[in-house]
């Protein structure tokens, strides 16, 4: 459903930025969120923003996903910039330690989807051109693969196999030290 | 009952690139594993050199400085006060801008891609007289590295609203600590840094260490030898598995 009202936007403070997902949802953000995105952030120095951004590749179901890891991190960086260097080393320390594993917590808790999911939010990230985002859903993929067979693998990620039997016997003769 | 789970999407060649290359490099069995899923991920981890950092898409993207250095005579807020003399350093790929270090100066250079200026960008005072490793951060942004004092400092561009951006410290790692003894009797110095991995590389003593700024691991990587720079590239570490990728099928089919 496309959302009601954009005459008031305007009156919106100067700094937001609205996002229009493939279903036409809009989703309102500020330029810190939305400027994590590397895309985003060009169309913004661009000047190409006024209207709304769209985004025809990213459903309203994702975007929201998205939105919510940027104002997280985008949160973290900005406190972690208030208490940047007038703080002595050790006090500095600690809050960079606290801060970490808050934002560990959090992506942790964000990567609890079904695979469709997550690679739904991997096109999004390389889309959007979100680094940390793109490497922290990779990561997850690449970690479900240890320790898991071909096939397993083949049937997690709905991946046809073309290797025909006698090639796939030969790799695994090839490289038996990796299937003892 | 719950309807069966919606496959998941395909992906391009380079999100699956993406993906193998952060299979552990301790876990070369599972690399090989992953790559008898079908032949296009075969394909990918053996059939073509996978540069797929930072540092590759640079080597593909861009000329040497020199490139950057012809383009300031078009610009007139580039002149560099002093000596101007490019460092051929480690450089980072932010956004559409490549940033190079300038040798003696308190600056780094931007050279916007796409609109082929020039600019340079003042660094904080804290890091004059130490070398400087530009970067980009987790969050996309402008970032740099440098040694002082035994510690690793990681800085970032933000964007300030008003009068222009300024840096912010984000990071500050005690390198006394992590490092052997032997390493320290003499500066530290910063030569390069992996920011897809966030693995820095620092000299000590013309020893070459790596630091994992996740797991604050330390690893000896080479000694005796003179380095100004460390330009890393990602890759996939797949013994014995060239022999075994010539039954891959064309391309085509893949």
């Amino acid at each position: 459903m496309a959302s009601a009202g954009s005459g008031d936007e305007k009156a919106a403070a100067a700094a937001m930025i609205t996002l229009i997902s493939s279903d036409n949802e809009k989703f309102e953000v500020t330029e810190a969120t939305a400027t994590l995105s590397q895309t985003i952030r060009h169309m913004i120095e661009d000047g190409c923003t006024d209207g709304g951004v769209p985004l025809p590749n990213v459903t309203s179901k994702i975007l929201a996903r998205v939105i919510e890891y940027c104002k997280k991190h985008a949160t973290a960086a900005a406190g972690e910039e208030g208490s940047s260097s007038s703080f002595s080393d050790a006090a500095f320390l600690e809050v960079d330690r606290a801060f970490l594993e808050e934002l560990e917590e959090f992506d942790d808790a964000f990567l609890e989807v079904d695979r469709a999911t997550l690679f739904d939010l991997i096109l999004a990230a390389n889309y959007l051109d979100i680094k940390g985002l793109l490497n922290l859903t990779c990561q997850k993929v690449a970690d479900s693969v240890k320790g898991k067979t071909p096939e397993q693998i083949r049937e997690m990620y709905n991946i046809v196999n073309d290797l025909t039997p006698e090639e796939e016997a030969e790799i695994r003769r090839e490289t038996q030290w990796a299937f003892e | 009952m719950a309807p069966p789970p919606r496959p998941p999407p395909a992906l391009v060649d380079e999100l699956v690139e993406e993906i193998l290359l952060r299979i552990p490099p301790d876990d070369p069995a599972g690399l090989v594993r992953a790559t008898l899923a079908c032949k296009r991920w075969r394909r990918i981890v053996s059939g073509r050199p996978a540069p797929a950092s930072a540092a590759g898409s640079l080597s593909s993207t861009v000329r040497p400085p020199c490139s950057a250095s012809s383009a300031t005579s078009q610009v007139a807020s580039a002149r560099l006060p002093g000596y101007n003399q490019i460092n051929l350093g480690p450089t980072a790929l932010v956004g559409r801008s490549l940033y190079f270090t300038i040798w003696r100066s308190k600056r780094l250079l931007k050279y916007d891609l796409a609109t082929r200026q020039v600019s340079v960008i003042p660094l904080p005072t804290e890091c004059f007289s130490t070398s400087v490793v530009p970067m980009t951060t987790e969050d996309g942004r402008l970032g740099f590295a440098h040694i002082a004092n035994n510690r690793l400092c990681l800085w970032s561009r933000e964007a300030a609203p008003g009068e222009g951006a300024g840096w912010a410290q984000r990071r500050v790692v005690e390198l006394q600590t992590l490092l052997p003894r032997a390493a320290l009797s003499s500066p530290l110095d910063i030569a390069g840094f992996a920011d897809a991995v966030s693995i820095v590389f620092v000299l000590a003593n013309e020893t070459i260490f790596t630091i994992d700024l996740k797991s604050c691991q330390v690893t000896k990587v080479c000694k005796d030898g003179s380095y100004s720079g460390i330009f890393p590239c990602l890759s996939f570490c797949t013994p014995a598995l060239a022999a075994a990728s010539t039954v891959e099928g064309p391309r085509a089919n893949a």
